[in-house]
């Protein structure tokens, strides 16, 4: 399909991107606002009858001890949606220029969202030691922003194929330099996209640790565990959990590969 | 003092991979002129538009390009800012007001605020753009979004305007209009035109001139629209012209002085000019004859042929009937009525609007 704004699919996708939009702001505000569901409704007597208001006691103690974490995980959430959805415009632009070769690109940029995104983590925590960096919250970060653009990416790229990639020979043509016409014409055109797309990777990113939190109350989950660990120290147990995972993630990388690589051989 | 061409194209070619999509091709265009650039679709004409707009870079030849009006040579990146092309599917930046896709292009081009806006006034005046110029484009008709991108394509005022297919997309009535809008601009602003169009209407109505060009990226011949009449030197260039029946036949002599020869066809032996090909005794060619050529009738007269009617229309200026014997089908015009109890008529064929080209060509 090869339009130039015009008529019902773009009006279409419009529509889609600003439900969509409204959707993903409503997932990230899903999370506050249920804390402060659970503080009007454990209230001030709570503490009386923890057994009966579980979650929502266990909630609040987390947030009394862990308020820092919750603020480095949304520091890491917003810093994992600015990254994921700048690195998704960017393979979002080069496989639109790609056309109908893009499938099997995309296909293999989205597999991380079909994995455990635990996977992913200590896929990019043992990446890290093997660079000798220990600790701290780049490999988580960088997790984030792996998956984040895998989910980030087919949605901007979506909104892109509604777009002819002559534009930009048009605008340079006329003209306009590479960089306007990104700007002003492409993103400008797919900003409520570029706003979905961030509030997407954003919510996965907070909430990767948020509902880890929330479910979890006293009992340690993974994603905590882990984050903990690479907060504070790296041990043995989480380099040996790191390598598994990595491996996992290898493994599937690879399969996936191999499938798409057939596919594309039986179509040439 | 002479004014130099806009655009001179020597030996021009573009490849693909291994594919030749462009064949050596040299043509001119000069200052005030339009050129238009026929041929069946896929045979490179939109390659060769892109050559000249700059788009696409030649693999091998030169493209010389004056735009400067003084004949000196053209500021650097000149190039691109004056051949500006107008796409078939006219690209209009999506999202963007009608006054936006226009000025985008000038304000990148840093002309001075006070001349974009007297710019913008003259060209949204010229083509009646007042209402819809702080419409977004996508919510525009057809008409509309057309003359938006003719208007974002002028306000940059080019030597040379490059239009690909431009009003294949419009309904005839507003087709009419276009062509009439861009042939009245032209006058009065003063650039050339390249125009790429498998319309031979649109040519005719638009240009001086016109390139055949023949599927593989060949052009066989540049002339005006008379001389593709009177003497067109390929079966492309020729149907392009108008003739666009064709029937069999067999030389019997030649004369090629009078680049003529007395040939074997379904009408009888005829002589029958000859295209710029070598024909020789006993060869088949093939005859190429302007509808008008054959008439149509139902009384049967000396070197008529019987045939049988298969369709007959009549609109505001021609009658035409599509006439068959055996395999041969033929285009011919009519003097209405035409009615044929048992679909039997009679056609006359008059040879001096053929021409005849070998059948292997």
């Amino acid at each position: 399909m090869q339009l130039n704004g015009n008529g019902l699919p773009l009006q279409g996708l419009r529509h889609a991107v600003q439900f969509s939009s409204i959707a993903a702001l409503c997932l990230v505000l899903a999370v506050p606002v249920a804390g402060l569901w659970m503080l009007a409704l454990v209230g001030p007597g709570a503490a009386a009858d923890p057994a009966g208001l579980r979650f929502g006691s266990v909630f609040l103690d987390q947030l009394d001890h862990n308020f820092a974490p919750i603020l480095r995980s949304l520091l890491v959430g917003l810093i994992s949606a600015t990254g994921a959805v700048i690195i998704s415009a960017a393979l979002a632009l080069q496989l639109w220029f790609l056309g109908g070769r893009a499938n099997t690109w995309l296909l293999l940029i989205a597999l991380p969202a079909f994995l455990p995104p635990i996977i992913v983590a200590i896929g990019a925590t043992i990446s890290f030691s093997l660079l000798s960096i220990y600790g701290g919250l780049w490999p988580i970060v960088t997790a984030h922003v792996f998956i984040g653009a895998a989910l980030a990416t087919p949605l901007l790229l979506g909104a892109l194929k509604n777009m002819a990639p002559s534009l930009i020979v048009a605008a340079n043509n006329l003209g306009v330099p590479l960089t306007r016409t990104v700007m002003a014409i492409l993103f400008g055109w797919h900003k409520s996209t570029l706003v979905a797309a961030w509030l997407i990777t954003f919510a996965f990113s907070w909430n990767e640790f948020i509902i880890a939190w929330f479910v979890g109350g006293t009992f340690t989950t993974l994603p905590v565990a882990l984050y903990q660990s690479l907060a504070s120290r790296f041990d043995s147990s989480t380099a040996t959990l790191a390598l598994v995972g990595w491996m996992i993630a290898l493994i599937l990388s690879a399969a996936g590969l191999a499938s798409f690589a057939r596919k594309e051989l039986r179509l040439a | 003092m002479t004014i130099p061409d806009v655009l001179v194209l020597e030996a021009v070619t573009k490849r693909f991979g291994g594919k030749e999509v462009v064949r050596p091709t040299s043509l001119k265009l000069g200052v005030n002129r339009a050129l238009g650039i026929v041929g069946p679709s896929g045979c490179g004409k939109s390659t060769l538009l892109k050559l000249l707009a700059a788009v696409e870079t030649p693999t091998s030849g030169t493209i010389v390009r004056n735009f400067a009006p003084d004949g000196a040579a053209p500021r650097p990146g000149a190039s691109r800012a004056h051949c500006v092309m107008m796409w078939q599917h006219l690209l209009l930046f999506p999202g963007l007001t009608a006054r936006q896709n226009i000025e985008l292009a000038a304000s990148s081009r840093f002309i001075p605020r006070e001349e974009r806006a007297l710019r913008l006034r003259r060209y949204s005046q010229l083509l009646d753009l007042g209402p819809v110029l702080d419409r977004r484009v996508e919510l525009l008709s057809g008409g509309e979004r057309q003359r938006v991108a003719l208007a974002r394509t002028l306000i940059v005022e080019p030597a040379v305007v490059a239009l690909d297919e431009p009003f294949s997309h419009l309904d005839p009535h507003l087709r009419y209009e276009a062509r009439q809008l861009l042939c009245l601009l032209r006058r009065e602003l003063g650039f050339s035109i390249v125009l790429v169009t498998h319309d031979r209407d649109d040519a005719l109505y638009c240009c001086d001139e016109i390139g055949v060009m023949e599927a593989g990226g060949t052009i066989v011949q540049i002339a005006s629209y008379e001389q593709l009449l009177d003497r067109p030197n390929s079966p492309t260039a020729a149907k392009f012209a108008g003739f666009s029946n064709v029937v069999p036949g067999t030389v019997l002599s030649f004369d090629v002085q009078a680049s003529e020869a007395d040939i074997s066809t379904p009408f009888g032996v005829r002589r029958i000019r000859l295209g710029n090909t070598r024909v020789s005794g006993d060869s088949a060619v093939q005859i190429q004859a302007l509808r008008s050529a054959f008439r149509v009738t139902t009384r049967e007269r000396p070197n008529t042929v019987r045939m049988v009617l298969r369709q007959s229309f009549i609109d505001a200026d021609r009658a035409v009937a599509v006439c068959s014997l055996d395999s041969l089908l033929i285009e011919a015009s009519f003097e209405p009525p035409l009615q044929s109890a048992d679909g039997t008529v009679f056609v006359d064929f008059n040879e001096k609007s053929a021409v005849a080209f070998s059948a292997g060509r």
